[in-house]
């Protein structure tokens, strides 16, 4: 049996830096088009607020999330990062979540009121490696490494992503949040790691007017609304993290890989690349291919949200499973 | 002058084929401390598994904080919502199909004290260690029986019974190795014996005179019984009375269990000596395990109430459809009701020994502040199979460690093995971590 599309695994500082909810955007333009699965989704700040900005995006695109766990495939729930890194709310996270239409309510609906509304970051990242098949799932990190780090730390860990994970692709951006992290990533992570760098990010800038030419189907779009407030209009943002979504969707056609080497902390902000033995590589765009990647981004992060069937079974009415009726055991004779 | 000799924690009366523990008395206490046992009584841990999940969970949760009236299926407990802890949102991962397909009621019990994620087969099965047998292999030197396994419903050990999902899974809650499970004791004689037997072998001339008089295995250690008494105070001899007569109570169910079956159509799929009435079942397999824990006879304790995945009916309270095709309800209001009906039928029977532990009395506590009585089911919703937010209850204090009462809702996906975690450690057996554990469960302690 042929298997489905790549599953990503997608963490992020959500709420730092835009790019972020643009790559969101574009990864579930990729699932709506079948090119790639949602499987779970998870932010590093530690921040109800950025929780429940991934869970509003989610729920834009008509729950696509899927975990696909089996006989009652299911969404995982936003898991959230409680390490205290980069707690604080920022002007994006603010607007998309205190937007009000006119009768006074909410535009953008989420559940995510209170810490128990959020996952246990750990679990939802393990769980969802769980849940795929062997080398068909990417794990993409825009921000600091604190929760992909903490995961390697779970017995087991290791040898789970090592059979599920074909690559860990990071833009990492923020290291100096948390550099112990990204330190135990590159040191440990077991799959290859491939590195966006800045200046691939901001090689190719998201226009804003994209947001009025190509976004205009909707009046109401949690990243429009995000993107406008996270900085003064107009201005073109950084693209790493839809590099990193794009690469992991697809990694062939847009992106090239540098021959193999090391990354490693060069400072509590800044990463350096080694070639030689390792495992780690950096992308690299080919000039030529710049206006195509940027096409791409563009069609995929304004793409409307698809509304279809799940692909397997109903999540309210499972089949139930072929239990077999009791044995009849012939009863014990009287004991004389 | 204060001569009195301090009682050892483990004594036994003895007698022909019989050893029967004795619960703790003030006698085991230094002579001035008669209030107080020796050192802490023993914290003991049990499981209390149900299958098929729970209905409706309108039914089962209740706000967060602190537990104020109890939901219909829960209403049984009314008595002891100050001893409960109501756990929301524990997961258990490894009970998903995780690309193996159909099978949950396999994989839900196969692995739900295992925290893993059984191998799919009915032959070479494959689970985990589950964390009652590490405690067990821990501290079980200290008592007579390192665990007990009990449960109600006959089952097969072998073959198929979901999916392709060995019987082995669906029909034992506690597992020795990866590849042992530890079947449920059914019959009742059987944990009598095992309980207060001496495991030695009586000759079949003796067995036949025990069965031929309907001796009471109080009478082979009326001998020792005397000797005891004669050195205990007035309290300790009334709580030894009270102990050797609910042990006379239970032999005394036992022969009516006995009698009662050995009247009935032999084609009939009971064994014999195992009550036809559920709760009566119930009651006698909980009654010893009562005993079990007031005699400090094992700390550790596992019971499968039926098999998951049974497909028993209970005509006992008018329901003669089958559980688990009842749980399949399609939304039928009918079907609903009456999952709804058995799920409050063993949540009573549950009361019913919790009121035994509680009456236990162990110094100024009971047996059952000291112990922690997990109930719940491996499966959350018996009609969706999803394997979040399993039903879960604890009971108990865990001997002065939780703060009870309390309805705790923890982040989805939280592990429940991170709730075995926390039981293994107050149960002096910290381990490192366990099954899908991603830590321990916050907000239990005292403090």
């Amino acid at each position: 049996m042929a298997k489905p599309p790549v599953g990503v695994i997608f963490d992020a500082d959500l709420g730092n830096s835009i790019d972020a909810p643009l790559a969101l955007a574009l990864l579930y333009g990729l699932d709506g088009k079948n090119e790639a699965r949602v499987v779970s989704t998870s932010v590093s700040k530690h921040s109800l607020a950025s929780a429940a900005l991934a869970e509003v995006i989610a729920r834009f695109y008509a729950g696509t999330v899927n975990a696909d766990f089996g006989s009652a495939s299911r969404s995982l729930p936003v898991g959230m990062s409680i390490a205290g890194k980069s707690p604080e709310s920022t002007p994006f996270l603010n607007a998309v979540l205190d937007r009000k239409n006119p009768e006074g309510k909410p535009v953008y609906n989420h559940g995510i009121v209170q810490l128990n509304d959020t996952a246990d970051v750990l679990a939802v990242i393990r769980n969802a490696f769980t849940s795929q098949q062997d080398q068909n799932c990417v794990a993409v990190l825009a921000g600091p490494a604190t929760n992909f780090a903490a995961v390697l730390a779970l017995p087991g860990a290791k040898a789970l992503i090592a059979q599920k994970v074909r690559a860990l692709v990071w833009a990492p951006g923020r290291l100096g949040l948390d550099p112990a992290a990204a330190q135990k990533l590159l040191a440990e992570w077991p799959s290859p790691i491939v590195v966006v760098s800045p200046e691939l990010g901001d090689g190719i800038r998201f226009p804003a007017a994209a947001l009025d030419s190509q976004f205009n189907w909707t009046e109401t779009h949690p990243v429009v609304d995000a993107y406008r407030a996270a900085a003064p209009m107009p201005y073109d943002a950084p693209t790493g993290a839809l590099a990193a979504v794009l690469y992991a969707a697809k990694p062939e056609g847009f992106f090239t890989l540098s021959p193999a080497g090391t990354f490693s902390l060069a400072s509590q902000s800044t990463l350096a690349f080694k070639p030689g033995p390792g495992t780690h590589h950096l992308l690299q765009l080919d000039p030529a291919q710049k206006s195509k990647v940027l096409e791409t981004y563009l069609a995929l992060a304004s793409a409307k949200p698809v509304v279809r069937q799940p692909r397997r079974r109903r999540t309210d009415v499972a089949k139930p499973d072929a239990v077999k009726p009791d044995a009849v055991k012939p009863a014990e004779p009287p004991k004389p | 002058m204060f001569t009195r000799k301090a009682l050892p924690r483990r004594t036994f009366l003895r007698g022909l084929g019989a050893a029967i523990a004795i619960p703790a008395m003030d006698a085991m206490a230094p002579a001035l401390a008669s209030s107080q046992l020796p050192g802490k009584p023993p914290v003991r841990m049990a499981f209390v598994y149900v299958p098929n999940g729970i209905v409706d969970h309108k039914h089962w949760n209740i706000p967060e904080g602190a537990i104020g009236e109890l939901p219909r299926i829960l209403k049984p407990l009314e008595p002891f919502k100050n001893d409960m802890l109501h756990l929301g949102n524990l997961t258990h991962n490894g009970g998903r199909a995780l690309l193996d397909g159909a099978g949950d009621h396999g994989r839900c019990c196969g692995g739900y004290l295992s925290g893993i994620h059984p191998r799919k087969t009915a032959v070479d099965i494959q689970s985990g260690i589950s964390c009652d047998q590490i405690v067990a292999n821990k501290i079980g030197s200290q008592t007579r029986f390192p665990s007990l396994e009990i449960g109600l419903e006959d089952g097969r050990q072998a073959g198929d019974c979901d999916s392709g999902y060995s019987c082995a899974y669906t029909n034992n809650l506690s597992w020795r190795s990866e590849t042992q499970p530890m079947p449920p004791i059914l019959n009742p004689r059987a944990l009598f014996e095992r309980l207060f037997g001496t495991g030695q072998v009586l000759s079949p001339e003796a067995r036949a005179r025990q069965g031929k008089f309907r001796r009471s295995i109080l009478d082979f250690v009326t001998d020792d019984t005397r000797k005891l008494q004669s050195d205990l105070g007035p309290t300790d001899r009334r709580k030894l009375d009270e102990y050797l007569s609910s042990i006379r109570a239970i032999e005394k169910q036992l022969e009516k269990a006995e009698s009662d079956t050995a009247q009935i159509n032999p084609g009939m799929d009971k064994p014999y000596g195992i009550p036809a009435d559920f709760a009566e079942h119930f009651k006698l397999m909980t009654d010893m395990a009562t005993v079990a824990f007031q005699g400090d006879i094992t700390r550790v304790l596992t019971f499968l109430v039926t098999r998951e995945g049974t497909s028993r009916s209970y005509r006992e309270i008018g329901i003669s459809d089958g559980h688990h095709p009842l749980t399949h309800h399609m939304f039928n209001p009918a079907s609903i009701e009456k999952v709804a009906q058995i799920n409050t039928y063993h949540v009573k029977q549950f009361a019913g020994w919790l009121e035994k532990l509680k009456a236990s009395k162990e110094g100024d506590s009971n047996v059952l502040d000291n112990s922690m009585i997990v109930y719940g089911a491996g499966l959350s919703d018996g009609n969706r199979h999803n394997h979040e937010d399993l039903p879960t209850i604890m009971i108990g204090k865990g001997g002065n460690s939780f703060k009870t009462g309390r309805r705790i809702i923890y982040r989805k996906e939280t592990p429940m093995s991170n709730m075995f975690l926390t039981m293994m450690d107050r149960m002096g057996v910290p381990v490192e971590n366990f099954g899908e554990s991603t830590g321990r469960l916050d907000g239990l302690q005292l403090s």
